[in-house]
Formats: structure tokens, C-alpha cells, sequence
């Protein structure tokens, strides 16, 4: 029997939590739930760290300021209150559509096929618009191609529901809004924004920066989960004995034949046709080599045999192709039997790890890295691209990247993509498949299922939840990032084309001094951070599968 | 558990006597020290150590680390961590950190120590003020001139510029250079357009511009004057083709800071032409094969118009809060020395802040340079410049940074020359108005400046709406 509980007793081991929770509960409130207060109150003042400034309360003035508009010369306000009115009408279209599908109303059918029509108006719309150089107008071009492309894939999704009739209905009312919002926004768009401009024009610009760059999440998404289909299940390394040998017996010969020819050839134009062929047939021994070691037994002389021989083969490949005088492709081969070598060492967890290098390397250092192979002119990139359009007999030049406006948010997006696509969504995804029943698999194979069928009915499904949230914390994390991006590599140029809004928010408080429109800035968004999290929790947990 | 956590406190308190042993040593006994926030030239060794000769008992220590830095600078003197003496690189800055209330006022102090705006280039006055108050005093003066490489040049069989040149002849010289075989084989550019807001202020001081009204409440960007600059800033690089874009200088300049990318460039002999001041010269050291190849021009002019040029300073402020006051204030008195202006002659640190010093070529040969008709036009540039005009109406270095915005939207061919600076001049003159209309010691400004009662309206006589 333990020790009887009093009341003593009790209030010291409550005393003991409390005491160890405390310093985590002060940091809490010190450092989290203190300055988010101030922030929100700071967001109603004028607050400036220049002293000529005295702090009063504005009220909602930083916000209107912020999101607002103005006339130009004098106000219209029917005009404005109409465009407002449709881009109001357009919103409620947008959130009474995912409702219509969630609650499967009757009519869903015809609306879906209304959006596609839509869609393809706003698609050509985007094209046959007259173009204008303004950052401004390409900014609209895209939203317009985006838009028109989303509401065609979802008006598809609608309109090709299953067990429902083209018959009218409460279902078709959304796409009415949507129809009639738009409408409305493009009878008025000319006239309106003649006569009223935007408060803070970069507001908007740095919004559009930060909602351009967030096209890279759905990328990083599928790049997470092919990957950890990919690393999920451990190398085929299992086979027969006398494997290790003879791939041990197959390279020794190569190398023989490689050296040979580069002493007996020499410099000569023989001595360079010999290097080359024997580099050759190394090479396929070498692959026969590597088959042969993969289908080997799993036991330990063979895998330190294996691992050795790989080393080897990386040491004679690098020197031969350094011999040729290409040391670029020396280091790529010398990479390649690495990760082979890796891999019969540590099986599938070297590649995992690998892969999950960049999420733990400091984000400056990789920033810097990448500015390297972003350089125009010395970039590898560059290079490369140049390089396989020689070999092609092309002239390719490759952008200029994050010295170009159009070049520099797609640079960022693609350097988003490497860094997130074996990080945390790998791992997430890799625990998540491990949850997939394993009898769902074997039943789906009893059936006959492709693996494309597998996946498509089982896996996927499965990893509903999983999906869910990767979803709402990267649309979070897009939302919020892009500052070190700003910050490290291009000073959120050029043209402040990425500029975000967390470099904006960092730019108004500590540039500008002016730190009560900055948590105004902060505040809106957070209140869009609010409105998509929400939107994606009511909407999104449909994926959801119960178990 | 409790040896974990015993474990992890030892950890922790064995990090904090390293880093506490690592921190930087004090003073040693009865020497004042103060901090300098500048920039890491080499050249600050031999003038702390010139200081620490001529005041002894004091001691002024390099803080590299801001780096010019606006916001590092601003928070740390908010937080009370800020140095003593404080680089302020350009008068934008300084019209920044006066209104932030970092910088003391030095006008109580200034004759005492010797140190007032009298003691240096009278075109400098407006530069080293903020409403009739003096807040700082050079380290170093530039007015810029045109840098030639003599052996790029003579590469290409091209004759030297001569001062007295024109922006157009400007051009010729420039084509002369890309078109012109290299007898080396190499490949040169003509200019290098490191710093776009120099340039563009460098074509619209000479074509007569101003940025703002005498009054400061209009901005004038959108004037001929400022727009015949842009036009033709952007004919250069995209008509005539003789200036690389920004995205071709880009992908040359790895890096910004002392010693960057574009320094490297041109001083690897890659670039015939540069607009620069006299601090070139500190790089000769690290770059002996330029030694003998410098040529130095004033800058070309506008046709029918003198020539004229921006000047501005790196000067120092006392921070308003620093503790060491009176050493700082003695360190401004060095800099107003004729000891420390001869260390800037003879370090090739730009002009020094002393002009008797520096009243001829000859008088400001030194080792890096021994030509006196290679420092003879910055000597001559300094008599014509005059720094950028300014208002107190709007921060300088908000005004700055979307310039420099606007500048790379046309050098990016975002928006046309004129749309661009057109909406730039909408864009400040509107933050003008708001100021006015929100902050009340600018309306007493504005009525000071005006003479009349301040109203909701004024705009309407002022800007275009």
C-alpha cells in the first residue's frame, strides 16, 4: 500500500509543478502574451520612437490607412460603396460555394458548371486585356490567370459530381454571387479606381509578393509526400552470397582496365580515346557492380565489403573525370558513389537524413549559399544551363534571377521548395504512413489494385489528417515568411518585388519608426492568417477520414 | 530527473564563466574609453592610435558592427547599448537620427571645442545642420569626380577624358570604349553604376534641380529638370547601351560593405569609368596594380550649365545618450584637428575636414597617389558642390529608400522613366500632407516657414492633387 495522501502533501506537489512550470509560465507571459497585448494596443496609437512625436490614441486610423482608400480628387462614394458592395457579394459567393459542397445542396451541378464558365471569362479576360509595363498590371494579369484557373479545376469538381441531376437549386445560388460579384467588380473596376487610389499602394504590392511566393506550398506538399513514399521502405538489399565478391572482383578489374589505358595512352589523342573507353566500361562495371551489391545479402562482411568498394569506385571516378579536366562532374560522381556507399552502409536512413540536412542547416547560411547559385553570371545554375545548351548547340542563357523582377520571386519559390520538400512534411508524412492499416494494403492487392490504384484509394485517404494539417501550417507559415528571404538575398528588391509583408511590418517599425502602423500591420495579418486557418478548418477537414 | 537538470545548470553556468572570460577586456586604469560606431576601414587603427597619442587618458575603440546600419543603430540607442560616437554616413541619415533623438546637440559646444561648421567647407553648412542646430562634424569629406583606369584606356586606344566634358561627350567616351577592340583580348565595361542615387543626384544637381520647394512642402521630382535626369539615366543604359543594368552590375557584385563586389571590379581593372570620391584611394593599398593607372576628371556637365556636383560628409554625431560626453566631445575636437586631417591626406580617406589642408592637389599627395593632377579635381569639386536639399516635412531616409525604389523600377524597365518619378513625387508629396495634418510641431513649422496659419487646404497651392 503507498503512502496515504494529504492534504500537505497535496499542496506541496502542487507547489513542486507550479514551481516547475513556473519559469515556462513567466516566459509565457513575459515574452508571448505581454507583447502581444501591447502590440494590439500600440496598434491604436500613433506610437513613433521619434521624440517629436507624442503618442495619442487614433483610434482605427492605422487601419484605415492601411486597408482604405482615397479619392483621388473628389469622392464618389456610391461608386465606391457599389465596388465594395460586389467585392462583398463576390466573398460571400466564394464561402457559400465550399458550404453548398460540404452540405451537399441540390443544384451543386449547375453552379459548378456556372464557375467553370466563369473561370474560362476571367481566364480570357487575363489574356486579351491590353498589357501595360506596370508591375501593378502584371500583378492583376496573374491574379486574373490564378483566379480563372482555380475556379475552373473547382467548378470542374463541382460540376462533375456524382448522384446528382443539372437541375437547379439552392446549390446554384452561390455561383449566382459569384457571377454577380464579378460582374460587378469588372463593370466598376475602371471607374473606380480613377477616382479613388489605395491608402498604401505597397500594402498591396508587398500582399500579392507574399501570396505569390505561398504558390510553392502545393509544390512542397506533393515534393514531401512522393519523397516519403519514396524513403518509406528500406533498400532491396538482400540476395546471395558469392554477390560481394564478385562486384569486389568486377571493380578491381575495372580500375585495372581505367589505369592501364591512362598509363599506356597517355596524352595522345589513342591515350584520351583509351582513357575515355576504359573510363566507359569502368562505368558499366561499375553499375553491374552496384546491382550486383544491391541484390547481395544484408550481412555484415557484405555491407562493409559494399561500402568500401563504393568508396573506391567514388576515389578512381574522381580522379579519372579530374583527369579529363572536368572537375564539376568529378564532384557530382564522386557525390553519387557517396550516397551509394551511404546507402548500403546505413540503408534507407542515410537518404532520410540527407534529405532532412537542409531544415537543420542555419536558414542565413543556406540563403547565402543560394545567392551563390543564383549568381548570373558564376552561378552553377547558370552555368549548367548554359553548359547543356552548348552540348545541344543552343545558346541558352539563363535568367538573371534575383537581379530581375520577374525572375526573383520564382527564384525564391523554387529555393523554398528544395528547402521544405524533405523536411518536416517528409517526416510528418513518413509517420503517417506508417499508420496506414496494413491489411487496407492487403485486401487492395487481393483485388488486384495497380500501385497507382493502391495509393489513390488507400494511401491517400489515409493520410487525410496528415495533409490537413501540413496544409494549415504551411498556409501560415507562407503567410508569415519571407523576411530572411528579404532580409539575406535581396533587400526585398529589386523594385520591392519581394518585399513581404513580415519585411514590411520589420521596414515600418525600424526604418520608418513608426511602430503603431507596423502592429497595425501585424494585426490585419494576423486577421488573414485568422480568416484562411478558419476557412481551411471548416472547409478542409472534410479530407478528413474516420477511422 | 534532478541530475539532469543539475547536469544542465552546471552546463550552463561552465557557458557562462567562457563567456564572461571572452567578453572584451575594460579599460586599463585611468583611460576613458569610448566607442565609434564606423565603418571597418583599415585606415581607423592609425587614426584611434593618433587620437590616443594627441588625448591622453582617452581611448576611442572601433565598433564595426553597426556597419552603417540605420535600424541596429536606432535600437541600440533606444535600449541605452549605443556608442558614444556615431558615423553618420550622408545628412538623409543625419535628418533621421536628429528626428529619432539620437544625435546630441553639438551648437553649445561647438565653438568652445573648435569644432563648429566655420571650421570646415562652408558648402558643408546645411549638411552638418538640422534647423540652425549643429548635430555633427566631418570625419571625412566627398565630392565626387569621374575615376579612370589609364590602362583600360590605353587598351582600347581611347584618349583620356578631360575635365570640362559634357554628359553627351560623356556618352561618346563611353562608346568609344565597348566598341573599340581590347588589344588584350579582354572584356571592359565602360561605367560602373554602383550607386544609382549618387548618380541620378549627380545629373540633377547639374541640370539646376532641387528635390524639394525652398519651403520644403513640395517635392519637385516631377519636374523637367528631374526628368530630363531619369531619361536620361535610363538612355544610358538601354538606348545608348553603355552602362550595364542593374541586373548585369548584380550579377558582379557578390556582396555591399567596404571592400565589396563593385570596388573589386573596377579595381581588377574590369571597368574604365567610375563616379567616386578620393576614398578610392584607400583601396590602392590592397590593389597595387592601380597604382600609376588612376586618372581622376571632374564630373562631365550639362551643355550651357557650369559644373556642379553633390558633396556630402561622413561625419560624426555624439549620441545623445552616451555617458562619456565630454571624451566624446574632445574626439570631435581631433577630428577638427590639422593633425588628423593630414592622416586623411596622407591615408587617401577621401578630403579631409580641415580645407586648409587640402587647398591644392600637391598639398594632398601621399604615397597611394603621388600625382598632384589626380587629386586636383576633387579639390576643384569641392569649391562647386552642394549636398541634396532636404525636408523637414518628410523622414530623408524614407524619401531615400523609395528613390532608390524608383530608380530600380526604371533600371528594371517596370515602369517608364516619367511614370515612375511622377508617381514617386504623388507618392511623397501625399505623405507631406498627412504629416502636416497628423503631427502639430510640423504645422508650427509650416507656419514659421510660410508665415500663414496652417489650414487642411494648403496642398491645394502647393502640389498637383
Amino acid at each position: 500500500m503507498g503512502k496515504p495522501v494529504t492534504k500537505k502533501s497535496r499542496s506541496r506537489e502542487a507547489l513542486a509543478v507550479f514551481g516547475f512550470l513556473a519559469p515556462n509560465l513567466l516566459g509565457f507571459l513575459g515574452f508571448t502574451l505581454l507583447p502581444v497585448v501591447l502590440s494590439f494596443l500600440m496598434a491604436f496609437t500613433n506610437w513613433n520612437l521619434k521624440p517629436a512625436v507624442d503618442l495619442e490614441f487614433v483610434g482605427l486610423r492605422n487601419f484605415t490607412d492601411l486597408i482604405g482608400v482615397q479619392a483621388i480628387d473628389r469622392p464618389a462614394p456610391l461608386l465606391s460603396a457599389l465596388y465594395f458592395g460586389s467585392a462583398g457579394v463576390l466573398v460571400a459567393g466564394l464561402i457559400s460555394v465550399l458550404w453548398a459542397n460540404m452540405a451537399d445542396w441540390r443544384g451543386t451541378r449547375v453552379g459548378g458548371a456556372l464557375i467553370v464558365a466563369l473561370g474560362a471569362a476571367v481566364l480570357a479576360l487575363a489574356v486579351l486585356r491590353p498589357r501595360v509595363g506596370e508591375d501593378g498590371a502584371r500583378a492583376i494579369s496573374h491574379g486574373l490567370v490564378i483566379s480563372g484557373g482555380i475556379g475552373i479545376l473547382a467548378g470542374l469538381g463541382l460540376a462533375t459530381r456524382e448522384g446528382e441531376g443539372w437541375r437547379p437549386g439552392l446549390g446554384t445560388l452561390p455561383a449566382l454571387l459569384l457571377v454577380a460579384g464579378a460582374f460587378g467588380l469588372w463593370m466598376l473596376n475602371g471607374a473606380m479606381w480613377g477616382s479613388y487610389e489605395p491608402r498604401d499602394a505597397r500594402f498591396w504590392q508587398y500582399f500579392y509578393n507574399t501570396a505569390y511566393l505561398m504558390i510553392g506550398i502545393p509544390f512542397g506538399i506533393a515534393g514531401s509526400l512522393a519523397l516519403a513514399l519514396l524513403v518509406n521502405n528500406d533498400l532491396p538489399l538482400s540476395g546471395r552470397a558469392p554477390g560481394p565478391l564478385l562486384a569486389a572482383l568486377l571493380r578491381t578489374a575495372a580500375v585495372a582496365i581505367c589505369v592501364v589505358f591512362g598509363v599506356v595512352g597517355g596524352t595522345t589523342v589513342i591515350g584520351k580515346v583509351g582513357l575515355a573507353s576504359g573510363a566507359g566500361v569502368a562505368a558499366l562495371c561499375f553499375l553491374a557492380a552496384l546491382l550486383i551489391t544491391v541484390r547481395a545479402p544484408a550481412e555484415r562482411l557484405g555491407q562493409i565489403a559494399g561500402t568500401l568498394l563504393c568508396l573506391l569506385c567514388g576515389i578512381v571516378t574522381m580522379a579519372l573525370v579530374l583527369g579529363m579536366g572536368q572537375p564539376n562532374v568529378a564532384v557530382l560522381g564522386g557525390l553519387f558513389w557517396l550516397m551509394a556507399a551511404m546507402g548500403v552502409a546505413f540503408n534507407i536512413v542515410a537518404y532520410r537524413t540527407v534529405y532532412y540536412l537542409p531544415t537543420f542547416t542555419a536558414g542565413v547560411a543556406l540563403m547565402i549559399l543560394w545567392k551563390a547559385l543564383y549568381n548570373p553570371e558564376t552561378g552553377p545554375i547558370n552555368v549548367a544551363i548554359e553548359t547543356i545548351g552548348n552540348a545541344l548547340g543552343r545558346d541558352w542563357q539563363g535568367p538573371e534571377w534575383l537581379a530581375s523582377v520577374p525572375w526573383a520571386k520564382p527564384a525564391l519559390i523554387i529555393m523554398g521548395v528544395w528547402t521544405g520538400i524533405g523536411g518536416t512534411n517528409m517526416l510528418l508524412y513518413l509517420a503517417g504512413l506508417s499508420n496506414v492499416p496494413t491489411d487496407l494494403m492487403d485486401a487492395a492487392d487481393v483485388d488486384g489494385a495497380s500501385a497507382w490504384g493502391k495509393f489513390r484509394h488507400v494511401t491517400w485517404p489515409q493520410l487525410g489528417p496528415t495533409t490537413f494539417f501540413i496544409t494549415i501550417m504551411s498556409i501560415i507559415g507562407g503567410l508569415q515568411g519571407g523576411f530572411e528571404q528579404a532580409r539575406v538575398m535581396t533587400g526585398g528588391g529589386p523594385a520591392g518585388s519581394t518585399t513581404t509583408l513580415s519585411y514590411y511590418i520589420y521596414n515600418k517599425a525600424f526604418q520608418d519608426l513608426d511602430l503603431g502602423y507596423a502592429a497595425a500591420i501585424s494585426w490585419v495579418l494576423f486577421a488573414i492568417i485568422f480568416v484562411a486557418t478558419a476557412l481551411n478548418w471548416k472547409f478542409g477537414r472534410e479530407l478528413e477520414v474516420s477511422p | 530527473m534532478k541530475h539532469v537538470f543539475a547536469a544542465l545548470f552546471a552546463l550552463a553556468a561552465a557557458l557562462y564563466i567562457v563567456a564572461v572570460r571572452t567578453l572584451d577586456p575594460p579599460p586599463p586604469e585611468g583611460i576613458e574609453r569610448i566607442r565609434w560606431a564606423t565603418d571597418a576601414n583599415p585606415t581607423r587603427d592609425r587614426q584611434t592610435g593618433l587620437f590616443a597619442e594627441l588625448y591622453r587618458g582617452l581611448e576611442a575603440v572601433v565598433d564595426p558592427g553597426l556597419g552603417g546600419d540605420q535600424t541596429k543603430l536606432i535600437v541600440q540607442c533606444a535600449t541605452g547599448t549605443g556608442p558614444d560616437v556615431i558615423d553618420v554616413y550622408d545628412q538623409d541619415a543625419m535628418a533621421s537620427q536628429v528626428s529619432a533623438g539620437i544625435l546630441m546637440d553639438l551648437t553649445p559646444y561647438a565653438e568652445q571645442y573648435g569644432f563648429s561648421v566655420e571650421n570646415t567647407y562652408p558648402a558643408l553648412r546645411d549638411a552638418l545642420m538640422v534647423d540652425g542646430r549643429q548635430y555633427r562634424f566631418p570625419c571625412n569629406v566627398w565630392a565626387n569626380c569621374v575615376v579612370y583606369n589609364k590602362a583600360v584606356f590605353d587598351d582600347h586606344g581611347v584618349p583620356y577624358p578631360r575635365d570640362d566634358w559634357t554628359w553627351t561627350e560623356w556618352i561618346e567616351v563611353c562608346r568609344q570604349l565597348l566598341q573599340s577592340p581590347s588589344r588584350a583580348g579582354e572584356k571592359h565595361f565602360a561605367f560602373a553604376n554602383w550607386n544609382n542615387i549618387w548618380w541620378f543626384g549627380e545629373l540633377y544637381i547639374n541640370k539646376g534641380g532641387r528635390y524639394f520647394s525652398e519651403d520644403g512642402l513640395t517635392c519637385l521630382l516631377d519636374s523637367e529638370k528631374a526628368l530630363w535626369a531619369i531619361q536620361f539615366y535610363y538612355d544610358a543604359i538601354y538606348k545608348h547601351e553603355v552602362v550595364p543594368s542593374a541586373a548585369q552590375l548584380a550579377s558582379l557584385s557578390a556582396q555591399g560593405g567596404w571592400g565589396s563586389g563593385w570596388l573589386s571590379i573596377f579595381s581588377n581593372g574590369k571597368v574604365g569609368m567610375i563616379i567616386i570620391g578620393r576614398w578610392y584611394l584607400c583601396q590602392v593599398e590592397y590593389f597595387p596594380q592601380m597604382k600609376g593607372k588612376l586618372g581622376a576628371v571632374r564630373l562631365p556637365h550639362v551643355e550651357g550649365r557650369e559644373p556642379t556636383g553633390l558633396c556630402d560628409t561622413r561625419a560624426a554625431g555624439i549620441n545623445a545618450m552616451s555617458p562619456h560626453k565630454d571624451a566624446a566631445l574632445k574626439f570631435l575636437q581631433y577630428l577638427a584637428s590639422p593633425e588628423y586631417s593630414k592622416l586623411i591626406v596622407e591615408d587617401g580617406d577621401s578630403m579631409p575636414p580641415n580645407p586648409s589642408v587640402a587647398a591644392s592637389g600637391k598639398m594632398l599627395v601621399n604615397r597611394a597617389e603621388p600625382d598632384p593632377a589626380f587629386h586636383q579635381p576633387f579639390v576643384d569639386a569641392m569649391e562647386d558642390a552642394q549636398p541634396a536639399d532636404l525636408s523637414p516635412f518628410i523622414d530623408s531616409l524614407v524619401v531615400r529608400r523609395w528613390l532608390g525604389e524608383a530608380l530600380d523600377r526604371v533600371e528594371n524597365q517596370v515602369e517608364a522613366p516619367d511614370t515612375a518619378f511622377r508617381n514617386l513625387t504623388t507618392e511623397i508629396n501625399r505623405t507631406i500632407r498627412v504629416n502636416l495634418e497628423r503631427q502639430p510641431h510640423l504645422q508650427r513649422l509650416y507656419e514659421e516657414r510660410t508665415g500663414r496659419p496652417y489650414s487642411e487646404d494648403w496642398w491645394r497651392e502647393y502640389q498637383k492633387p
